[in-house]
């Protein structure tokens, strides 16, 4: 059998089996009609997320018009009696913020922002974890010991507070901020890549490799971690809508680098000052923050469904 | 056996599907059973055969996917299939008792054993009722122990209304007993302990003394030595053979080892994916088996007092249950296979003597 | 003796029980409590015993998977148990193991082609990809399946097959020895047979060694040369099989054979059980480990060493008991001493 027939049959082998995968995902998507939905929300964030600048110009950002300030439609229904009615003939379809920004537009920039440090959080995060939790499961001993008491620290903290105090320790850019929000996760990743190479160290499989001599850092590199990616998995996609909780909770606290920053928390904050005179202002960015995290949360309880091999079939 | 007594219990035309992502799987087809009062059925076969699933239909316990096509068990003139679940939870309170393979996941780890025998006494509401004759002491081993049964019979009809901790009082009397009947030494100890605490073998004592607690007509014991080491099995089947003599109910023994089912069996009853192949007493199953598949099996044994050189087996696999062979399902593998085989399922045959045989060979 | 590949002398391996906060060492298992062995070039030694035994525990202490506590293991004259980690790389490739439960001896994300190159990579046995591949499909081939099936995964097959992947695996290194632990405790009887037939042919082709580690009492018989009987971490007796099968002598060795399930419901079992259970290797009775369950036990049995004695079943039978037993009429004269 020439070299290419050999490498085309596994191909095709793999495919197969990756079809049989996916035959058994949309088996439970249909099983679970919340799953599909979060998966849908979380596909149109992300498309959104990637094409957001064709729907509204970044400078909309800085284009500060305050002549309309706080303002509502006033088409459909009517907040309070309080509200200010916006000039006709402009399409504000959820309001204006304290600098006349359509709240629609700056919610649309701030999607991508937001989903891009939450992604970039929980990568780093899992990334470190990956490398110090199955060095301490697989080595064990003082390491191990080590990381288990520095990751008790650290869970000793309620999240917020951690960040918090780091954002005030150094300053407030959005890098000093990701930082602070990246403390607060990554003792997570650590302790469930070790719990996880610990399970994995046990099994008959990792026992056959090393009597076959395969040596320690080939077995947990290409044999255990891969094995154990799948909670890793789920967990990233359940963090991206905590990290969003926790970084849009700083920014509305008052963290923001800058206070016409178009992220999410950040609106909401805006918001928060001005509860009777424009309530849209903290509900619309509020529910975006809500829907995404909810749409993932879905999405992490799905795919635990579908990967976790004790729950299969 | 040409005398057929009343038949206890009865599966026919049992069809059983489960639903998975890959397809039905067509784990029953038309199995069809008699259970005959004091005796031992074994129910042999190997994996996917379909011996476990018929005692979960049996027992009513199969899981959510299982749709059952057709058939009935009929056990006490009533067909069981068609029962709500509180009904057969009364079945399986008072008629029909289970044991399984693996006593630690079956046993409640954190209640001690005296608490889970107890409570296979407090469920028997007949035992409490002092309008129901409970079935008579005579279910019980030993003497003593059926003249105490006894005892405790007129006592209780005597007194209607028994307080909660008189009730638990004489469920832990009765415990004891029954950890007597299953030759468990220092019964008072073992009721305080958890089930970790023992042993694997007396572990699966206990769970054989609850099914009895029940005193029930029926006992269904899926694979319960299979994970025990090969004294301790020795002693739990000869438990099992002492306790066919002495209480009046009837067992089906399932088991993928023959020689289990030639040691402590009655009658055997053959299965191969999903079919009843072969019905006849032990001794006449293995002095003359009929269905090639009885045959090829007998042969894969290793004999302890025969060592032979080579060891038969039958080629090809387990047939993959989505999608069976058509006509009989041993086909494939079946040296004798013929045309007709492919094509129709063959009919149940009696060879006489209770001996019957599914195969178009005869 | 010069033909020996393996020589096992006094192997212990003692598991550490700690308890308490401070993690401190109270006790420990004594899986393995001093074995004393040789195995021949080609043969086949059955190592039985009940749970507790310390059988599975020898066979991987002797492949130092598990690290032995004391004593030695000899490979073919070179010292498993005190070599260094590269010399033990070398010596893995020659000496193998099958596991006992094929569904979780695979790596489940390797397909079976990957799962047979890597240790042949490893090993330096093959320098080109495509020479590795068509070793593998050698390997397949020659256990029984098929060159497709180098493209699938574990899960694709059936626990008979993943067998024959595994015994594919420990081919691969082209090994002389081969630990069986239990190979086929997880099979179907009619897979069972297939899968004893192909290790016996493998043997013979490729002159293996096997130490077969099993409960099963009718298979070890089936497959080996000569058997030895564990209790409690020791071995209690050790012989040509047909020796130990028939006239076993040391008690516990008769009562194992008494228990094994025959398939014949006619015959008539003499009824000879042991009572109690199973005992665990942490509280070791003094004397013969067997002594408490032992319905022929004496004084002399409650103390003491328990030297080996020789059996009446050729020379290379040895029995660990003080005394000759007539198991039918439950009589017994004391052996005579041994240095």
């Amino acid at each position: 059998m020439t070299e290419q027939a050999v490498v085309s049959d596994t191909r095709e082998s793999e495919t197969k089996a990756r079809i049989a995968e996916l035959k058994y995902a949309i088996y439970l998507m249909r099983q679970n009609p919340l799953v599909l939905a979060g998966s849908l929300l979380v596909i149109f964030f992300l498309f959104l997320a990637l094409t957001a600048t064709l729907f509204v110009s970044p400078d909309s950002a800085v284009q500060l018009d305050f002549s309309r300030s706080y303002c509502w439609s006033g088409s459909s229904f009517s907040w309070t009696s309080l509200e200010a009615v916006c000039p006709t003939g402009s399409f504000l379809p959820l309001g204006t913020d304290g600098y006349g920004r359509s709240v629609l537009s700056m919610i649309v920039l701030a999607i991508p922002l937001d989903l891009s440090i939450a992604f970039i959080i929980v990568s780093i995060a899992t990334a470190f974890g990956v490398l110090v939790g199955s060095v301490a499961g697989w080595v064990g001993g003082k390491f191990d010991e080590a990381m288990l008491r520095i990751t008790d620290i650290f869970f000793a903290f309620p999240g917020l507070v951690l960040a918090l105090v780091f954002a005030a320790l150094f300053g407030r850019t959005i890098e000093t901020l990701t930082i602070a929000v990246l403390l607060v996760w990554w003792p997570t990743y650590v302790r469930l890549v070790r719990g996880q190479v610990l399970v994995e160290k046990e099994k008959t499989y990792v026992e056959a490799l090393r009597a076959l001599g395969v040596h320690p850092p080939r077995i947990v590199l290409f044999h255990v971690i891969p094995n154990s990616i799948y909670p890793i998995i789920v967990q990233m996609s359940l963090d991206i809508g905590g990290v969003i909780l926790t970084f849009s909770a700083l920014m509305f606290l008052g963290f923001s680098p800058s206070p016409a920053l178009p992220e999410l928390g950040n609106l909401a904050s805006d918001g928060i000052g001005h509860v009777f005179t424009a309530p849209w202002l903290i509900v619309f960015p509020g529910l975006t923050i809500l829907v995404i995290a909810l749409a993932f949360n879905l999405v992490g309880d799905g795919l635990r469904d579908i990967l976790d091999p004790r729950l299969r079939r | 056996m040409e005398v057929k007594d009343e038949v206890l219990l009865e599966t026919r035309d049992l069809t059983v599907n489960f639903h998975t992502y890959r397809g039905e799987v067509k784990a029953l087809d038309h199995v069809q059973l008699q259970l005959y009062p004091h005796e031992v059925l074994a129910l042999v076969g190997e994996s996917g055969c379909g011996k476990s699933v018929t005692a979960l239909t049996i027992l009513g316990l199969l899981p959510q996917n299982a749709h059952i096509l057709e058939g009935q068990v009929i056990f006490k003139g009533q067909d069981l299939l068609k029962m709500t679940s509180e009904q057969m939870r009364d079945v399986r309170a008072e008629g029909i008792a289970a044991i399984f393979q693996d006593p630690m996941t079956f046993l409640n780890p954190v209640l001690k054993v005296g608490v889970q025998l107890k409570e296979a006494f407090l469920v028997q509401k007949h035992l409490w009722s002092a309008e129901t004759r409970s079935k008579s002491a005579t279910t019980a081993g030993d003497a003593e122990i059926r003249g105490f049964l006894l005892e405790k019979e007129s006592e209780k009809e005597a007194s209607r209304h028994e307080s909660g901790r008189e009730r638990e009082k004489i469920a832990e009397e009765l415990s004891k007993d029954i950890l007597k009947l299953v030759r468990l030494p220092d019964p008072e100890r073992i009721l305080s302990q958890f089930p970790h605490e023992l042993s694997g073998g007396m572990r699966q004592r206990c769970m054989i003394a609850m099914a009895l607690a029940r005193r029930p007509s029926i006992i269904v014991a899926d694979e319960i030595t299979t994970a025990l080491d090969v004294t301790v099995q020795a002693q739990i089947l000869t438990l099992l053979k002492e306790l066919r003599d002495t209480i009046d109910a009837s067992s089906i023994l399932i088991t993928h080892d023959l020689s289990i089912a030639a040691e402590t069996a009655d009658r055997i009853a053959v299965m191969y994916a999903g079919h009843v192949v072969e019905v006849a007493t032990t001794i006449e199953l293995f002095r003359n088996p009929y269905h090639p598949y009885t045959q090829l099996l007998l042969k894969c044994i290793p004999d302890v007092r025969n060592p032979v050189t080579h060891l038969e087996s039958i080629s090809g696999s387990v047939p993959d249950l989505i999608d069976p062979p058509t006509g009989c399902r041993f086909h494939p593998r079946c040296p004798f296979a013929m045309e007709v085989c492919t094509t129709t399922k063959p009919v149940l045959k009696d060879i006489g003597n209770g001996h019957m045989v599914h195969c178009h060979l005869y | 003796m010069p033909d020996d590949i393996l020589v096992v002398k006094d192997l212990k391996t003692w598991f550490p029980i700690k308890a308490g906060i401070l993690q401190k060492t109270v006790g420990h298992v004594r899986a393995v409590d001093g074995v004393d062995l040789e195995v021949k070039k080609g043969e086949t030694f059955g190592l039985v015993g009940e749970s507790g035994s310390g059988k599975t525990t020898l066979g991987k202490s002797i492949l130092r998977l598990i690290k032995p506590t004391s004593g030695e293991a000899f490979f073919d004259g070179i010292n498993v148990t005190k070599v260094t980690k590269k010399e033990l790389m070398q010596l893995r490739r020659r000496m193998q193991i099958i596991f006992q439960d094929p569904y979780a001896s695979l790596d489940p994300r390797q397909t079976v082609g990957s799962t047979l190159v890597e240790p042949m990579r490893l090993h330096k046995l093959v320098s080109t990809k495509s020479e590795a591949m068509r070793r593998a499909k050698e390997l397949l081939l020659r256990v029984g399946l098929n060159e497709e099936h180098l493209f699938r995964f574990p899960h694709e097959f059936s626990g008979g097959q993943r067998q024959r992947i595994a015994v594919a695996r420990a081919l691969a290194v082209d090994p002389d020895f081969i630990v069986l632990d239990e190979p086929t405790s997880f099979l179907d009887v009619s897979v069972q047979a297939q899968v004893l037939d192909l290790l016996k042919k493998l043997q013979k082709e490729l002159d293996l060694t096997y130490v077969f580690i099993s409960h099963n009492l009718s298979v070890v018989q089936y497959m080996s040369d000569r058997v030895g009987v564990m209790y409690l971490g020791k071995l209690v007796e050790d012989a040509e099989r047909n020796v130990l099968y028939k006239y076993p002598e040391h008690p516990y060795s008769y009562f194992l054979m008494a228990a094994i399930p025959v398939p014949d419901p006619e015959f008539k079992k003499v009824p000879k059980l042991l009572t109690g259970d199973v005992p665990s290797p942490v509280n070791i009775p003094p004397g013969c480990r067997f002594n408490p369950r032992c319905p022929y036990s004496t004084d002399k049995c409650r103390s003491g060493d328990m030297p080996f004695y020789p059996g009446s079943g050729g020379s290379l039978h040895r029995v660990a008991c003080h005394y000759n037993v007539d198991f039918e009429t439950g009589t017994g004269f004391l052996r005579p001493q041994v240095n």
